[in-house]
């Protein structure tokens, strides 16, 4: 009995270790066909070799355990497929996770006191929902670098078996763990605002998106009437999608993006001269009569005559201008339309025009103007967040606007991983159906529905403002417009 | 005649044709005796009725008898010490009792060695020129006294006429009664022109020796002695030798007189005579302000003071004059370096560089010190008075200080874009569209749009107004320009500007006479105080006073921080730096300097308002800062001191204190655009 229990220990040792990272699986969950063969290479092609591979990113000296599933499939030469319980085993390693959810940010990209505040709110979320932080979260810097990345997920794939990943904030990490994701077949939820997800189950987006605040605007402007609008955007900008979103709609005429340098004046006088056609050939002759006519006038008057003051009146053959920039370029843009005759001009806009600054002094330019956000009234936030309002409910400082993005788009990827892991035990990989279905707590924000669409987008909600009187105002039934079309994965 | 008139009597009586021979001869002599006297006195009678003796007007001495004499007049700084005169003729009075004793010896030996002793005509010396008159048929011999010069001089005409010279004896007798002989030999020493513009011996010792009267040796005063007789024929300047040989002449005569000893007659006789036209003090002092309180006193007198030898003080302080002309004439590496800077110009020389600079006390309006131009002989016109030129952004503070009054705060914030207004575009002087900066900054970095922004929502026609209020006189063009300073003024103009902020806002009433009196003291003119002129309110006047304080300490004028503590200015810069400024106060000084062409050409990047003008002004300063310590700024009731974010106007501890109306300013403790300028974006946390 003795001996039996001594051979015995390790296996008992193995289940009594794993059993609560091991699920149960019901015959929909396992994508492991019975038996070997054919489906073990399979499966060794299309996953397992990829666990091999994330496991270079281990630290050498890295401590193995035979108990482990991981561990034990790691020290198989080859897919193992020769061996009778190999594909057990790949189930077994695809499905044990620890109810952690891994949360992996580029923090040292945002103030100090931004991510500091960002993880407190969250321990304090997944608190309120019955879940232990510190067993339940755990959270890596990866400081935007891929190789620190990979080598961080190594370890929580194969040290703490973690249930999802939650990052992938910066457009370089996003499709690296993405394919990760979709290949070790573990829940991933993806931040970054501009990635376009690879069709996985695996794989989800969360957050706002370009396309569907695009979209947002697009419609808004086709309410309105507009048949074209120009877009202009500085040089580098980081929200090309959004312009590209626009450009592709094809609902509008778009003229653009004409891109010009902030730091420089000059390169947007050349683009405005150009659309509102203050240069073109075909006005020399008009050109010459306003020079001739204010030539008279000023001999008539005793002055003298300065050419460089005179300018034709604009052409305007476009509808609205949109303005893909920040509020501070915003207004200096919106000013400066006066220089050049323009009045009136509707303006659109994003996300970043929104902070205090860009109605604080009355801008005849700006009146009317319109823009999308992500985010609506800044007074009753999802998720207990919380932040100061400036004038009014849909203004805050813009030194917490940052942080206040981050905890609604990080919360709410928390959210939908935690309402994955609270239901019946599942193995790791088929939690994405959880996730496929988790709905939003605050309906009122998120509008109703599922947190994803079929194709594992983001159902972010829209929302529009107008600027005007010194405030933003939500132009009432903007959130959540239109939503792209999408097919179920 | 008389021996042939006898010879004919003595025969008609022998012919005893008509009387008795023995008994008639006597009686018949004595009878023709008698009708000869007796036609010969109706003769004299006629003769001397033809020549107009009978109709000597004693009244017409009255001109001798009541004169007065002329007199330069002279110009005093504040604390009275001369620094200029004007004169039609020069003349320099002294009264008798001061002329030195050996003039008077001197000229009464050439002149008239028995002045004290006639009674107006000398008998002895007529009496020669008869009997030179009877043998050669001519005056060549003189026998004019004293006296009868004098009233040659005032009444009659210069030519050799017998008629003139009996009229003048008649004259000359009458006047020596009703004159003492003391008041005449006054009057002759002087009204009597000498040659050289001057008149009287004293004013000849200025113009030929360029000395005083009392510093005269015995060789000078015989030169000038001599030239009683003939002030051309002896011009020193033009005949020297003339001069000489009548000098001598009088040297011989004061020995034999016995006024000189004969052994002194080799000395001085072969002293040399030195002849010298003194500087006039007129072009060396201060010649352009002499030349506008010469204008002035024309104004206030309406022409009617050459020659009343009027005592004119001024406002000016003549140490700082002169410490003024040093440094305007000492700034040749300037001017040296501006020459150099000019472009589209053939041959550019320094001297065609001119400066000009204007100092007042704005408290008592008293103009300190002034300097027109470079060099007064090159050029007599004044700068600082009379050239309009465009101001430049030394016009500015008029436009701020409208719109503090408007409700502006220093820490409200504008954006920095091309703007419009009546088709005027103005460009920045540095390129700084696409920035933001709060008006205090953009004030004491002189950037333009904002003032053309601030200034077409007051209105051009309100800033021209208050303009005017504050004493510009110049009419100021109704367009936007104006604004940035383009439409020309005078110096004196800017410094009514910046004196009436320095005044606390009270408008300065700068003037240059203090006073005008007659040689006697009666005061013909005194300047009185204007009423006070608020212009502006206390508050505005300091919280502009700051903020040129700031030029100072973070702008335009930065290279000179020490000046922040006690001073307050502005630099100006038109197109192309055609003209260069510098205006700036202390507590009560408020002084100007310009530096341009008078022809307006244009110089190149390297020179402005800054590099120009403001070394210059500093200079003063440190002259004016010696001689009238500065006070510190008071700062008046209702104005409040905060530290504000230069660029985005908002309360931070690290910012430039800034002064604001009480219960006004920023409520705000940060601004988004810090986030953007710090790290070139916002809201992008999901976009990288």
């Amino acid at each position: 009995m003795k001996a039996i229990i001594r051979k015995c220990f390790p296996l008992l040792l193995a289940f009594t270790v794993s059993a609560p990272l091991l699920a149960q699986s019901d015959g929909t969950d396992s994508i492991v066909a019975s038996g070997g063969g054919a489906d073990c290479k399979r499966i060794y092609e299309s996953t397992m070799q990829y666990y091999k591979a994330l496991a270079h990113f281990l630290p050498s000296g890295f401590k193995y355990h035979d108990q482990l599933p991981t561990h034990q499939f790691l020290k198989l030469s080859g897919d193992g497929c020769e061996l009778f319980d190999t594909v057990d085993l790949y189930q077994r390693v695809v499905s044990l996770h620890s109810q952690k959810i891994a949360i992996m940010l580029p923090f040292n990209r945002w103030p100090a006191v931004t991510h500091k505040a960002l993880i407190s709110h969250i321990k304090t979320y997944v608190a309120s929902q019955g879940l232990d932080p510190e067993k339940n979260l755990v959270w890596l810097d990866t400081g935007g670098q891929i190789q620190t990345m990979q080598e961080q997920l190594a370890q929580l794939v194969f040290s703490q078996h973690i249930s999802m990943v939650i990052g992938g904030a910066t457009t370089a990490e996003a499709p690296v763990l993405s394919k990760w994701g979709d290949r070790l077949r573990i829940p991933t939820l993806i931040l970054n605002k501009k990635f376009d997800p690879p069709r996985s189950r695996f794989v989800f987006r969360l957050g706002p998106d370009n396309k569907q605040m695009a979209a947002s605007l697009v419609a808004y402007a086709e309410k309105r009437g507009f048949k074209k609008i120009a877009i202009i955007m500085p040089q580098s900008s980081r929200d090309g999608s959004f312009a590209d979103a626009l450009v592709g709609s094809k609902k509008i005429e778009t003229i653009g993006p004409l891109v010009y340098n902030p730091s420089d004046y000059n390169s947007i006088d050349i683009i405005f001269k150009r659309l509102f056609h203050l240069n073109d050939d075909s006005r020399k002759p008009e050109m010459l009569d306003l020079v001739n006519q204010f030539k008279d006038k000023a001999k008539e008057e005793g002055v003298a005559f300065d050419q460089k003051g005179l300018m034709l009146p604009p052409e305007v053959d476009v509808d609205a201008l949109v303005i893909i920039d920040n509020f501070k370029n915003v207004r200096h843009i919106a000013k400066s339309l006066h220089f050049y005759g323009v009045k009136h001009l509707p303006l659109l806009g994003i996300p970043k025009w929104r902070a205090p600054e860009l109605v604080d002094q009355e801008e005849e330019n700006l009146s009317g103007a319109v823009f999308v956000d992500y985010v609506g009234s800044y007074k009753n936030l999802p998720y207990n967040i919380k932040a100061d309002t400036v004038n009014d409910e849909n203004m805050i400082e813009g030194s917490e606007a940052s942080r206040v993005d981050l905890e609604l788009v990080v919360n709410h990827a928390v959210a939908a991983a935690v309402f994955a892991l609270k239901g019946p035990k599942a193995p790791r990989f088929a939690l994405y159906k959880r996730l496929e279905q988790v709905q939003p707590d605050d309906k009122a924000f998120f509008g109703a529905g599922p947190i994803f669409k079929p194709d594992h987008e983001s159902n972010w909600p829209s929302f529009l403002f107008s600027v005007g009187g010194g405030k933003l105002q939500a132009l009432q039934g903007s959130s959540s417009a239109a939503k792209p079309k999408s097919k179920p994965l | 005649m008389l021996s042939n008139l006898l010879q004919t009597l003595k025969s008609i009586l022998t012919e005893r044709q008509f009387l008795p021979k023995r008994w008639t001869l006597i009686p018949t002599l004595i009878g023709s005796i008698l009708a000869i006297t007796l036609v010969s006195g109706i003769s004299l009678i006629v003769w001397l009725s033809s020549a107009g003796l009978f109709e000597i007007d004693e009244s017409k001495l009255d001109v001798i008898v009541n004169y007065e004499h002329s007199d330069n007049s002279l110009v005093f700084d504040k604390s009275g010490k001369q620094i200029g005169e004007f004169f039609s003729d020069y003349h320099v009075y002294y009264p008798y009792a001061k002329i030195p004793p050996l003039m008077v010896h001197a000229v009464l030996s050439i002149e008239d060695r028995s002045f004290f002793e006639h009674h107006g005509l000398d008998y002895k010396a007529i009496a020669r020129a008869g009997v030179s008159l009877l043998k050669t048929g001519h005056f060549r011999q003189g026998a004019s006294t004293i006296t009868q010069q004098v009233v040659r001089n005032f009444l009659l005409t210069p030519e050799r006429k017998l008629s003139r010279k009996i009229k003048e004896a008649a004259f000359a007798l009458q006047l020596e009664r009703r004159v003492s002989k003391e008041r005449i030999l006054e009057i002759y020493l002087n009204a009597l022109f000498l040659g050289q513009g001057s008149y009287g011996v004293a004013a000849a010792a200025q113009r030929h020796f360029g000395k005083t009267l009392d510093d005269l040796g015995p060789h000078e005063i015989a030169l000038i002695a001599g030239l009683f007789q003939s002030p051309t024929r002896f011009n020193p300047h033009k005949n020297p030798k003339a001069a000489k040989k009548r000098q001598l002449l009088v040297l011989k005569a004061m020995v034999a007189n016995g006024f000189l000893e004969p052994s002194d007659y080799k000395k001085w006789s072969t002293e040399p005579l030195v002849y010298q036209v003194p500087a006039s003090m007129n072009q060396s002092i201060a010649p352009f302000f002499l030349d506008a309180i010469q204008e002035q006193t024309d104004k206030i007198l309406q022409g009617k003071f050459k020659g009343k030898g009027l005592r004119i003080t001024t406002t000016l302080d003549l140490s700082l004059q002169q410490e003024l002309n040093t440094i305007l004439q000492g700034s040749k590496s300037i001017y040296s370096t501006a020459a150099n800077a000019l472009i589209n110009v053939k041959n550019p020389k320094e001297s065609m560089i001119e400066a000009a600079s204007l100092v007042m006390n704005h408290r008592s309006g008293e103009i300190l010190a002034m300097v027109g131009g470079r060099d007064f002989s090159r050029s007599q016109f004044n700068r600082a008075l009379k050239a309009k030129r465009a101001p430049g952004s030394c016009f500015k503070p008029l436009v701020y200080s409208q719109a503090l009054m408007g409700g502006m705060n220093w820490s409200d914030m504008t954006y920095i874009t091309p703007i419009v207004i009546q088709n005027y575009r103005p460009q920045n002087y540095s390129n700084e569209f696409m920035s933001e900066s709060t008006y205090f900054n953009a004030f004491y970095r002189s950037i333009n749009t904002p003032v053309v922004e601030l200034g077409s929502r007051i209105g051009i026609k309100k800033i021209i107004e208050t303009a005017r209020k504050m004493g510009v006189k110049t009419e100021l063009k109704p367009q936007a320009g104006t604004l940035l300073g383009g439409s020309e003024m005078t110096m004196t103009d800017l410094a009514q500007i910046y004196g009436t902020i320095g005044n606390d806002g009270n408008k300065p009433d700068p003037f240059m006479i203090e006073k005008i009196t007659t040689r006697n003291g009666v005061v013909v003119y005194e300047h009185k105080a204007a009423p006070v002129t608020r212009v502006l309110p206390p508050a505005v006047a300091y919280m502009m006073t700051m903020a040129m304080q700031a030029v100072f300490r973070f702008g335009t004028a930065a290279k000179y921080p020490e000046f922040a503590s006690y001073a307050a200015g502005k630099t100006g810069t038109t197109n192309e730096a055609k003209d260069n400024w510098f205006c700036g106060f202390t507590h009560d000084i408020t002084s100007i300097v310009w530096v341009g062409t008078d022809d307006n050409y244009a110089f190149s990047g390297a020179v402005a308002g800054a590099s120009m003008a403001l070394p210059i002004w500093a200079r003063m300063m440190e002259r004016i800062k010696d001689r009238y310590p500065p006070l510190p700024f008071e700062m008046p009731e209702g104005v409040v001191k905060k530290r504000i974010h230069p660029l985005f106007g908002f309360e931070d501890a690290n910012g430039v204190e800034m002064p604001l109306l009480e219960g006004r300013g920023p409520t705000r403790h940060e601004s988004t655009l810090t986030i953007v300028r710090d790290t070139g974006s916002f809201r992008d946390a999901l976009d990288w």
